[in-house]
């Protein structure tokens, strides 16, 4: 029936089509009046009709148009333009380049575009022009700090790695919380495929090959995605191919990589010195020998007089090369326009021997076939190859965690030259050892492309057929040397994982735009898709090499395990969306979407998603229109529904899955319930915003503030356990985000023309995360999520500092009261991970041909669990290496210190250990960082074109330069605890980019 | 406009097409099926049960646990000097170290319920239905017996009237209508439901010489239900079961000689029920596995378990069991490691013995002496010092100095096996630990593991144990 509905909506507009006047041909040719050049691909459009035509390559047009029609002119970049005909037979027209950003258009749903000037929704943007020749792997990184509402954090900071993405927060607790990607209309199968190398399925997109990036945060905008929208979209525009000539762009940088800063570890002889004291401590604590505990401690850690240091983290750590090789051509006769591009990018890791290496190469094409078929074509390929390195994990082997812990006092190297293998204390491996003889190899072939074809069915409407695919191949190789003596046992091991994921889907839509009665515009769009995903692994291990030098499978003695998966998802939808607006003055939008995914329960696969916005320009109104201040001011509201199914494929059917081995028998066991009402979850958005430019632009932005409450989360509800089973996945729970962006910008200075111009752009996110409901008359689910609080909280018993009188440590009970010995149950709310607020702010300035690009960013208001420092901070009471600030460990009765005594094996008797995780390791996780410094010198162009070129522009840049924060790991840029994290480095650049 | 009509509907079919064929959201899972096909044939059946016995090998059950964790909480082993922190907490007997991992052996009954439920049913000769029921109902009372000994008091030592069981659940969970929430039975509930288990096994499992002893068998069960009766302090009972085990199994003493060498051949003739580990499949490699954590003979192991001074010295120059240990040196420090484990299937991978023939002879003993029977006790205790190399206890040894010598005896034979804790527990005994001010009398709450405080929160009807 809703169906038959909308599509009897669609006919009736069909038919209200006015019939057309008798008119006459215009000729003409479009330049652009900075350099007169000509213009090709310009709508021209007669104004209240649906009549219109674009400008050939030479800038050239033909129209048929009444003596009386006014002709409109528009192209991306340009201002405008209205120009009556009147008894004209050629009329010829410069267009200014336009700097009103108001007037950028916004990419939407499927193929529409809109000006941002008209939109009702909470979209962000950020041009291709910003992330420009930036020295990262994937655009998702430099999307940090650039756009209200979306918070960026890397997962990890080896290049090439994993990237998180929140927009407008974390409404959804086991469900998944990244956006969708869309590249050119093709959805982006999320996760990362390596586990050899933290990956990101979006490094296979070379940033300089974007046009555009634009993240549609409400409902209302991302409704149309229905049951994907509810985590927000992401919405990536490749740069097509421009009519004219054709136009080289080459680009070449080169630099450097580096640590952000290293641990302050202990010497050796300072950590010999607390080893000592801490053994004495113990001695004299349990009645035992002093003398004989001294003697004991210099035997394993040295004395501090003449033991030798090793700094490891110098060893593992290292600053590496940084290269990036750039081409694209683009142009075109108008009919046949493409855009080729290709690059290929180096980095060196921040851990010796890991790197990252990726080749990409672009072809996007559009061919005007007849005057009403269109064609577009886009090619994107890309390989990567990846020496990853250990990281994330309490493990040894992170050398994040490990080359900071090892005992100091032992050398790299053995007196031979080989390698001091394996190491004493708790970190045993040698981690530059395992870094030579363990490979950890990820190759990944991916292609994202797609191919559409467009119609105009009748003069306004527009057919869209459109096929996206995105297919990724990725080969992990995991080769451990017997060399290694961890590794001896296995006689040197090998394991090969292949992996691959097909995802396609496909659109058909329908478009349709006109004017009414010169003051009423409508569009609309009714349409239909599909997608479909399958994801393989095959892997298979072998053991007992002849040597290092042997390292494919078929070396291997014995073959140990051989493993596969397969798994697979669909979800289908039928949409439409209708916007209205009268005198560009009042604007409505409505979106509805109906879509069936099938991880869902058979009672409840489909579910429907509407949303509704409207603007209004107060601007227009006479009293604002004429003001000199007020250029531009909008007021606009939204509300809507967006699903969210980032949930195992299967995870509503009742299965038996494998279940381990015994005596070489297979076993099969129950894996879960089944929930045949398992559905969406919904995120309802509302959303009230404010468009403004002042003083023609100098001063301009966006206010916008928004209620999300993700509704029926699909929640894993706790199960007794005495059932045998531990959860089960139902629609429970609600979680509110709200929150105010801001987006604030001014031109400072502006002297006009290539004059000294300085531009400041601010944006602000300031966000409230809470659990509203979890399960029915619970207030928490374990101890991680309680009613009230956020998302993700840190968990833990409060320190309560030193005991001046004898060193120990002491920790808050139940009540409130000191206790020495801290329990489970002393546990609280201290803080929460998620920040309050993040942003940038960029300023921006230029002369002549110089440009500097200063860019802050920064988050603030959270904490977390420094995991890293229970380690670190434990005054060298355990089996590993600690920071310098144990060195003002208590001594003496009477005095003050932050940290307690040493004493060896970390627990007093009836003392919990020195080691237990309280708010001592809850460190303040604010931050603001200097994101990136571009300098830029463009030579004039007078002297470039007598060379024969276009553009000559030298760059240079720097990424991470400082940071300001009271954390004291390496960087905290972290999403809940820090362990082992791979942290972001520092990276120097200079470039060169030419055009011709 | 006849052909904008084509256009217009040739989309309209193609929406058609995306959108109301539900077919086309149809998917299938590959390493899963649906559990109403899972279950219909035998062989699915076969492969659950299979499921059960994977389910005692982690690292937090047999795989290394329930073997250290007795051994480190009472006074048997202890860390060396330097360690990885692993059962740090244990030795020390911090609140909350204890096996409360073993909440998790509800998958395994789960399965086991699933097993008893349809094997009747199913297409298959009733030969095989009652092995599959004897196996499935021996696993059953083993998976709650563990249980109990962790979560429980023994019937007969009940602290601070503190009488809970277990959750007892007998059918399977097959959808969420069934999970509900249950109150804990108490421990007389819960011994009795696990001497049903292990009588029915018994009556089910044939009596085979030649039946694997790493399944289980009718010795098996018959073993497990001796040391039942004797934590239940039912000596009479108990005799009578150990002496049908020591009857009908294949397993056998073997000389002085061969004691060290036995642990490492598969099965270990001594074994009455063994797990055993395939390295491809089920190695539990250098974090998790019995060998890293007790020896130091593989490089990568952790080597952080020895036994407590005390104990070694209690050996005496002879004993061959004593043999078993060897000297070393870790960071310094002079050490002795254990042989039991000694990565004998592979790399860090060992067979784990679960009940062992000299255990059915000790629990004989003990419940012997227990009744007054002096005379048998000795016998069967001196059985095994003799074939040690140990002097015998002497027929003058009677009452509580016997019983103590067979304790002794239990350390001494049964060391990393995961006995020591236990036994103290259900005699009610203090632990003491030397170098350690520790001390944790019978009635101290840590002697109870915690259940999980999730399930405490979740479930109004479960109660907590004393003290967490």
């Amino acid at each position: 029936m809703r169906k038959l509905l909308l599509g009897s909506w669609l006919l009736s507009i069909l038919f209200c089509l006015p019939v057309l006047a008798q008119d006459t041909s215009v000729s003409g040719r479009v330049t652009s009046s900075d350099d007169g050049s000509p213009l090709p691909g310009v709508s021209v459009q007669v104004k209240g009709t649906t009549r219109g035509a674009t400008t050939d390559a030479q800038g050239n047009f033909k129209i048929n148009a009444s003596g009386n029609a006014k002709l409109i002119f528009s192209f991306i970049g340009y201002e405008a333009q209205e120009v009556v005909v009147g008894n004209r037979t050629a009329v010829d027209v410069k267009l200014a380049a336009n700097f009103n950003e108001l007037n950028e258009v916004v990419v939407t749903a499927y193929g529409a575009s809109t000006k941002k000037r008209d939109v009702t929704s909470a979209v962000a943007q950020v041009s291709g022009k910003t992330i420009e020749n930036l020295p990262v792997q994937s655009f998702d990184r430099a999307l940090q700090g650039r756009a209200a509402g979306v918070q960026v954090t890397a997962t990890s900071g080896a290049p090439g790695g994993g990237i998180n993405v929140r927009v407008r927060g974390i409404g959804s607790i086991n469900a998944g919380t990244n956006p969708l990607y869309i590249v050119d209309g093709v959805q982006i199968a999320s996760g990362d495929l390596s586990t050899q190398a933290s990956s990101n399925v979006l490094a296979s997109i070379n940033p300089n090959d974007i046009e555009s990036l634009q993240v549609l945060k409400d409902a209302a905008a991302a409704a149309i995605y229905g049951a994907q929208g509810g985590n927000g979209v992401v919405i990536i525009t490749t740069k097509r191919g421009r009519a004219g000539r054709t136009k080289f762009n080459a680009s070449v940088q080169t630099g450097y990589t580096d640590l952000l800063k290293k641990l302050n570890a202990l010497t050796a002889s300072e950590f010999a010195q607390l080893k000592i004291e801490g053994f004495v401590n113990r001695a004299r604590a349990t009645n035992q020998a002093v003398d004989a505990a001294r003697t004991s401690s210099i035997t394993q850690f040295g004395d501090p007089a003449t033991v030798q240091n090793t700094d490891w983290q110098d060893a593992v750590f290292q600053r590496g090369q940084l290269r990036n090789y750039d081409l694209s051509a683009t142009g075109g006769d108008g009919k046949t326009n493409f855009y080729i591009g290709g690059s290929y990018n180096f980095q060196d890791g921040q851990v010796v021997r890991s790197d990252f290496k990726r080749g990409t190469f672009r072809l996007n094409v559009d061919h005007q076939a007849t005057k009403k078929l269109k064609f577009e074509v886009s090619i994107g390929l890309s390989a990567v190859r990846q020496n990853g390195a250990i990281a994330d994990g309490a493990f040894i082997n992170s050398p994040f965690l490990a080359a900071a812990l090892i005992l100091p006092n032992q050398p790299i190297y053995k007196p031979d030259g080989s390698y001091n293998a394996p190491l004493s204390g708790a970190f045993s491996y040698n981690p530059v050892q395992s870094t030579e003889f363990e490979t950890r190899l990820n190759t990944t072939v991916q292609t994202v492309s797609n191919f559409a074809l467009n119609y105009e069915v009748i003069p306004g409407l527009r057919f869209r057929s459109f096929y996206g695919l995105d297919y990724a191949n990725n080969r992990d190789d995991n080769y451990r040397d017997a060399i290694v003596p961890q590794f001896a046992a296995t006689g040197g091991s090998a394991t090969v994982t292949n992996r691959y994921t097909l995802n396609w889907n496909t659109s058909q839509v329908l478009n349709f735009s006109r004017t009414y009665r010169t003051n009423h515009n409508v569009s609309a769009l009714l349409g239909g898709e599909y997608r479909q995903e399958v994801r393989e692994t095959a892997l298979a291990t072998g053991q007992g090499f002849p040597n290092g030098l042997f390292t494919t499978l078929a070396a291997a003695a014995r073959p140990i395990t051989t493993s596969g998966t397969y798994t697979t998802w669909r979800i289908g939808g039928v949409f439409s969306s209708l916007n209205y607006s009268y005198k560009e003055k009042f604007l409505l939008g409505a979106t509805v979407r109906y879509d069936g995914s099938s991880r869902f329960g058979t009672n409840t696969r489909y579910g429907l998603f509407p949303a509704v916005s409207g603007g209004y320009r107060l601007s227009e109104e006479p009293f604002l229109k004429n003001s000199r201040v007020v250029s531009d001011l909008k007021v606009r509201a939204s509300y809507g529904e967006a699903g969210n199914n980032l949930i195992d494929n299967f995870a509503s059917r009742a299965l038996f899955g494998l279940g381990g081995q015994y005596l070489d028998n297979p076993g099969i066991r129950p894996s879960q319930l089944g929930n045949d009402n398992l559905s969406w979850e919904v995120a309802r958005t509302l959303n009230l915003g404010l468009d403004y430019s002042l003083w023609n632009g100098r001063v301009y932005g966006s206010v916008d503030v928004f209620r999300k409450v993700n509704d029926k989360l699909l929640l894993e509800r706790p199960l007794p356990f005495d059932s045998g089973f531990g959860s089960i996945f139902e629609n429970l729970g609600k979680v509110e985000n709200k929150g105010i962006e801001i987006e604030f910008n001014h031109v400072n200075v502006d002297k006009g023309g290539n004059k000294f111009k300085w531009e400041t752009r601010w944006n602000a996110t300031f966000l409230n995360n809470k659990i509203l409901e979890l399960l029915p008359g619970q207030s928490r689910i374990g101890t991680g999520l309680q009613v009230g609080q956020p998302i993700i909280i840190n968990w833990y018993p409060t320190y309560a500092g030193v005991n001046p009188a004898d060193g120990r440590s002491m920790w808050l009970d139940t009540l409130g009261n000191i206790t020495y010995t801290v329990q489970a149950r002393d546990s609280r709310v201290q803080g929460s991970p998620i920040p309050k607020g993040f942003g940038g702010v960029t300023n921006t300035f230029s002369y002549k041909g110089f440009t500097l690009e200063v860019f802050f960013q920064s988050q603030w208001g959270n904490s977390f669990l420094n995991n890293n420092g229970f380690f670190m901070e434990s005054s060298a009471s355990a089996g590993w290496n600690n920071l310098q600030s144990q060195l003002a460990r208590w001594t003496t009765p009477g005095q003050i210190s932050p940290v307690p005594r040493p004493y060896e094996g970390g627990a007093e008797p009836g003392s919990s250990s020195i080691q237990t995780f309280s708010t001592k390791q809850v460190e303040n996780g604010s931050y603001i960082r200097m994101k990136q410094v571009t300098v830029s010198y463009a030579l004039p162009t007078s002297l470039v074109n007598r060379i024969g070129l276009t553009q000559v522009r030298f760059f240079a840049q720097g990424l991470n330069l400082l940071t300001w924060t009271a954390y004291t790991g390496f960087d905290p840029e972290i999403l809940t605890t820090d362990i082992g994290r791979y942290p972001q480095s520092k990276q120097v650049t200079g470039g060169i980019q030419i055009g011709f | 406009m006849i052909k904008s009509y084509k256009v217009l509907l040739t989309s309209a079919l193609l929406l058609a097409a995306t959108s109301s064929c539900s077919d086309l959201l149809v998917t299938e899972p590959k390493q899963s099926v649906e559990a109403a096909v899972a279950l219909r044939d035998i062989t699915g059946i076969r492969s659950l049960l299979i499921s059960v016995y994977d389910r005692l090998q982690p690292a937090a059950y047999y795989g290394q646990r329930m073997m250290i964790a007795p051994e480190i909480l009472a006074d048997n082993v202890r860390l060396t000097s330097q360690n990885s922190n692993r059962y740090f907490n244990e030795r020390v007997n911090a609140p909350g170290a204890h096996m409360q991992q073993l909440w998790d052996n509800y998958l395994g009954i789960n399965e086991a319920n699933f097993v008893l439920s349809v094997i009747d049913a199913s297409n298959t000769s009733d030969a095989e239905k009652a092995q599959i029921k004897g196996e499935a109902s021996f696993l059953r009372g083993l998976l709650y017996f563990d249980m109990a000994r962790v979560f429980a008091y023994e019937p007969k030592k009940i602290q601070n009237n503190f009488n809970l069981g277990l959750v007892l659940r007998t059918t399977p969970t097959d959808n969420i209508e069934k999970v509900t929430f249950q109150e804990r039975s108490t421990v007389e509930q819960t011994y009795a439901q696990i001497e049903s288990d292990l009588k029915n096994a018994i009556t089910f499992l044939p009596a085979s010489a030649t039946a694997s002893r790493q399944r289980a068998t009718k010795a098996a069960a018959q073993g497990l239900l001796s040391r039942l009766y004797l934590y239940w302090e039912k000596y009479p009972e108990s005799i009578q079961a150990a002496t049908d085990a020591l009857a009908s199994t294949s397993a056998r003493l073997v000389t002085g000689a061969q004691y060290a060498a036995a642990f490492t051949q598969s099965p270990n003739p001594e074994s009455v029920f063994e797990l055993n580990y395939v390295q491809a499949t089920e190695s539990l490699l250098a974090n998790e596995s019995m060998h890293s954590l007790t020896t130091n003979l593989t490089t990568g192991g952790w080597a952080d378990v020895v036994p407590t001074t005390e104990l070694f010295n209690l050996y005496e120059a002879a004993d061959v069991r004593k043999a078993v240990f060897y000297a070393a040196t870790k960071s310094g420090e002079a050490v002795n490691f254990s042989r039991k484990y000694t990565a004998a299937r592979g790399a860090f991978t060992d067979n784990i013995p679960v009940m062992r023939y000299s255990e059915l002879l000790l629990i004989r003993a003990e419940a012997y002496a227990a009744t007054g029977d002096n005379a048998k006790a000795l016998a069967d205790l001196n059985a095994l010092r003799t074939r040690a190399g140990a002097t015998p206890i002497a027929a003058t040894v009677t009452g509580q100095a016997l019983i103590d010598a067979i304790l002794t005896e239990r350390r001494l034979e049964l060391v990393l096996e995961g006995h020591r804790f236990f036994d103290l527990k259900r005699r009610g005994l203090t632990i003491t630990k030397a170098g350690l001010s520790a001390v944790v009398p019978a009635n101290d709450f840590r002697i109870l593991a915690a259940l999980p405080n999730a399930q405490v929160q979740l479930n109004p009807k479960l109660k907590q144990n004393p003290g967490y």
